[in-house]
């Protein structure tokens, strides 16, 4: 288990605040480390939403190791942040674990991936004319269903998406659960899924 | 304010954020935020902040993690309305 999370967030369904709606926005997301570290990101709006996306994603990340909380984020904490390269890069801390985060940003969409170790997976972002959360995860159910498929010659007929008690997503092959590390995520027209390879 | 009171601003108040419309419609007090009316995680701040601005109230971020439900909700306001 590689722990996958993952976390999208649609730049045009993000709420438009003000600089004091931030602010409290701020309180209530980051550390007082954070604020330390990484207060310019932390105040650049779309950096502010991949930092939260990362948070979000190492959440579900945690939650696979074990988390039994909701998701609070200020109970994740971003150790460490890399701007340097194409997506940014960060270790993100939850009680004794540590979860390493990558995130792309886009001019429509922020995308963060998180894992325990950096093993194959296949990641694929899915645009969505509705907004419905039915009809988008029919769509990224189907998405994945199908790639898996491909790659592992299962009978489509036979695979199915379903979640557990802690909301984490699975395969199933028969109704039988698949040891594949499956996320995923929805946001206004967007949707994304990661599955281990 | 009464409770039926609080659970209409309640109710007012997540509305843009619901996924699930026909939850909403048939919304109780017992219905989870998250697993119920498929409110994306990520909203759950947003629904902080205004029910912080509507009843000029804080909420602790340890309480946010009990805001599960609508009850919930609703006695987490009651309790810092007091």
């Amino acid at each position: 288990m590689n722990a996958l999370g993952n976390d999208i967030v649609d730049l045009d369904h993000v709420k438009e605040g003000s600089d004091p709606f931030y602010k409290r926005f701020n309180s209530h997301v980051f550390t007082a480390p954070e604020f330390s570290r990484f207060r310019m990101q932390i105040e650049n709006p779309r950096d502010r939403w991949a930092l939260w996306a990362i948070k979000e994603s190492a959440y579900k990340s945690s939650v696979k190791l074990g988390n039994r909380n909701r998701f609070n984020p200020k109970s994740m904490e971003i150790a460490s942040l890399d701007c340097s390269g194409k997506e940014m890069s960060a270790v993100v801390r939850f009680g004794n674990s540590e979860i390493t985060a990558t995130c792309a940003v886009e001019a429509e969409y922020i995308y963060a991936t998180s894992f325990i170790a950096p093993n194959n997976f296949i990641s694929r972002i899915l645009t969505n004319s509705s907004t419905d959360y039915y009809t988008q995860s029919s769509l990224v159910y189907t998405a994945a269903i199908e790639q898996l498929s491909q790659l592992k010659n299962f009978d489509i007929s036979q695979l199915s998406i379903k979640k557990d008690s802690n909301q984490v997503p699975g395969f199933y092959l028969d109704n039988n659960l698949l040891e594949v590390d499956l996320s995923i995520t929805h946001h206004g027209h967007f949707s994304a899924y990661i599955f281990g390879t | 304010m009464t409770r039926e009171a609080l659970l209409e601003k309640v109710k007012e108040i997540i509305k843009p954020y619901v996924g699930d419309g026909e939850a909403f419609d048939n919304l109780t007090e017992a219905s989870d935020l998250i697993n119920d009316l498929k409110i994306n995680s990520a909203h759950v701040v947003d629904i902080v902040l205004d029910i912080e601005s509507e009843f000029d109230i804080m909420i602790d971020d340890d309480a946010i993690n009990d805001m599960t439900t609508v009850a919930s909700s609703i006695d987490l306001i009651q309790s810092k309305m007091e």
